[in-house]
């Protein structure tokens, strides 16, 4: 993996995408573009669940963004589920090029709280940063508070920070995942 | 908190391929190792090839179903932790699955946090499992007791016994003269019992005045008399759960044997200056040198505490009546106590295994293993003859010692390690190559005797001049 695209699924505003990019680039030490394009996740709606499978989109997000050793990683803005979960954050191929994150359930809103753009900024950058180090072959970590211990609630992504432990961060150096062209 | 990963070796059986690849993934991701089936054949098959920690089992498969499964499963380790999935959630089959022995139950979807945490507790109980047996090992390499040696039909009905009577609950009296072994025979009976893992707890009654054993068997309350500052626990309460134990029971007073009595009968305990009874599980065994029946026809045992001890006897019989077993007995006294001094298993010459086979050994096992401890300090060059043996044919004076001298293994290690001094001119070195020693043991030995050079015995020594 040697850069990063991002890119907008539905409705999710361009300036939290942009400000991502910036977050992101000081931890990954990689090149983030944002890809102009936008996917529509209408085609992965579940009626019966009311939700988007997020394996459908995340199988479309390489045809969105298609560059050589260049990861993708989408950023929804509504509720997605795996078939065995009954909803993600996120979900990333272990060692592979498509990631994706939702905005959906990190926001104050989602659980009766006022809104907060630096909470859910942070938030989404911490999930990302979990996701590209799934990409780049890092697993759960037990050590609280590293990026890539295992959230199942938002509470815990709050306890989290947006960078790896010193275990997991040798995932995080060199061209690591994503070497498909 | 614990930092190092705790993966899991985990089987997904599922008939879905959706199902199957997004678990294999998400718990590939958590870092555990996963193999994915997709019928209850292959996991029956993956099962036999390798040890696995958790499976997650699909209830509802075509073919064999999960419940099936799970029972297959446990068939080849009973230690896996088996979770059911199912789509269709209803108390009935998840109360079913439990019932089957299943770990727990999760109904798809799952919320990511829930199987999170099951995962956890999955690996908790995996790592119980472990350490429980692991701690379980350890505990019966210290509760085996030592065994009972011997080829003699005699020695061998005697184990049988104990293979008969240990699993049971029944009382056990165990007769004999003294040094056959009658505690080595509780402590197997006890070992072999479903009581093992609890406690044996041994009470020597011939050793204690009356009131001191009265106190010790019932315990007593603090103030009970002058002196009992606290309240203290008596055996029958410290036995609760396992085996009491009680040696030369025909040495306890009528008192002692009415209180005795009324204990085994309501398994009830009152402690000395108590008012209120504690219950006691315990299993008694009791052991005595006398012949209980002529001290009931005496009168001085009571008949109904003599009936209520001897439910299943056991009779030891002593080592001139089972003179075959004397050669078994001898090796192992060696070996052991060559291995507590350090030293190299001796050999026997046939004059002094013939000599041991023909003593009466009055005191039976317990003078054998004396005699052989003793001849394993004396002994020269890792051979023992029978000059080195503390017998003569058919009595027990030590040749060439008078048989009311001091012949505690103290006195004669002082006097053989004088000996060798004197040989080699009090030259350390040498002295610590024919003892077979270390050098520093040496000084040790001169210092603890108090052994000076001129053969005198200084003011530490323990005995008479040589």
């Amino acid at each position: 993996m040697e850069a990063l695209a991002l890119v907008r699924i539905g409705e999710t505003p361009p300036e939290q995408v942009d400000d991502l990019a910036e977050g992101l680039k000081p931890v990954l030490r990689l090149p983030v573009r944002v890809e102009a394009k936008v996917l529509d996740p209408g085609f992965a709606f579940r009626t019966t669940r009311g939700q988007y499978d997020s394996r459908k989109l995340l199988t479309a997000l390489r045809g969105v963004a298609h560059r050589e050793n260049e990861a993708v990683l989408g950023i929804a803005d509504v509720d997605l589920f795996a078939s065995i979960f009954t909803f993600v954050f996120g979900e990333a191929h272990l060692g592979g090029c498509s990631a994706l994150v939702s905005i959906h359930r990190l926001r104050p809103e989602m659980y009766g709280l006022p809104a907060d753009l630096d909470l859910l900024a942070q938030r989404l950058l911490t999930e990302s940063v979990h996701e590209i180090g799934h990409l780049q072959g890092a697993i759960h970590c037990k050590v609280p508070g590293c990026v890539m211990n295992f959230s199942g609630a938002v509470e815990e992504i709050d306890l989290k920070n947006p960078v790896p432990c010193d275990d997991c961060a040798d995932h995080f150096i060199g061209n690591a995942g994503c070497t498909d062209s | 908190m614990d930092a190092t990963p705790k993966t899991l070796r985990i089987l997904v059986v599922d008939d879905e391929e959706i199902v199957r690849q997004s678990l294999t993934d998400w718990l590939e991701e958590d870092g555990h190792s996963v193999r994915a089936c997709s019928d209850a054949q292959a996991a029956l098959k993956a099962m036999r090839e390798s040890d696995w920690d958790l499976a997650l089992v699909d209830i509802k498969m075509p073919g064999m179903d999960g419940m099936e499964l799970q029972r297959r499963l446990h068939e080849i380790d009973p230690d896996l932790s088996v979770v059911m999935m199912t789509a269709f959630a209803s108390v009935e089959t998840a109360v079913r699955a439990l019932k089957n022995g299943a770990y727990d139950y999760i109904t798809k979807p799952f919320d990511p946090d829930v199987l999170s945490h099951l995962l956890r507790r999955a690996s908790d109980k995996r790592d119980l499992v472990r350490e429980n047996r692991g701690l379980k090992q350890q505990l019966e390499e210290i509760v085996q007791p030592r065994p009972i040696l011997g080829h003699s039909p005699e020695i061998r009905r005697v184990v049988e016994l104990i293979g008969t009577v240990a699993p049971t609950e029944t009382s056990v009296l165990i007769t004999g003269e003294s040094g056959v072994g009658k505690e080595l025979v509780a402590r197997a009976v006890h070992a072999n019992s479903p009581r093992a893992y609890m406690p044996l707890v041994v009470v020597n009654c011939g050793a204690l005045p009356e009131g001191t054993l009265e106190s010790e068997l019932f315990g007593h309350e603090r103030g009970a008399f002058t002196g009992a500052q606290y309240r203290h626990k008596g055996k029958f309460e410290l036995a609760d759960g396992g085996t009491l134990f009680l040696d030369e029971i025909g040495e306890i007073s009528p008192k002692i044997q009415v209180e005795l009595l009324r204990v085994i009968e309501e398994k009830k305990v009152t402690r000395m200056g108590g008012s209120a009874s504690v219950e006691a599980d315990f299993r008694l065994v009791a052991a005595t040198n006398r012949d209980l029946k002529r001290e009931v026809t005496e009168g001085r045992f009571r008949e109904d505490l003599y009936y209520r001890i001897n439910v299943f006897e056991i009779h030891v019989p002593p080592l001139r009546d089972r003179r075959e077993d004397i050669r078994d007995l001898v090796l192992h006294f060696a070996q052991r106590f060559a291995g507590q001094m350090n030293r190299p298993v001796p050999q026997f010459t046939a004059p002094a295994m013939e000599r041991m086979e023909a003593h009466d050994w009055p005191g039976n096992v317990r003078e054998l293993s004396n005699a052989i401890e003793r001849a394993l300090v004396v002994q020269r060059g890792g051979v023992i003859d029978a000059e080195d043996l503390p017998i003569e044919q058919g009595s027990a004076v030590v040749p060439g010692r008078p048989a009311s001298g001091d012949r505690s293994l103290a006195t004669v290690e002082r006097d053989h390690v004088l000996a060798v001094l004197e040989e080699t001119d009090w030259n350390i070195s040498e002295a610590s190559r024919v003892l077979r020693i270390d050098r520093g043991t040496v000084y040790n030995k001169i210092k603890q005797y108090g052994l000076t050079r001129d053969g005198e015995v200084g003011s530490a020594g323990a005995g008479e001049d040589r």
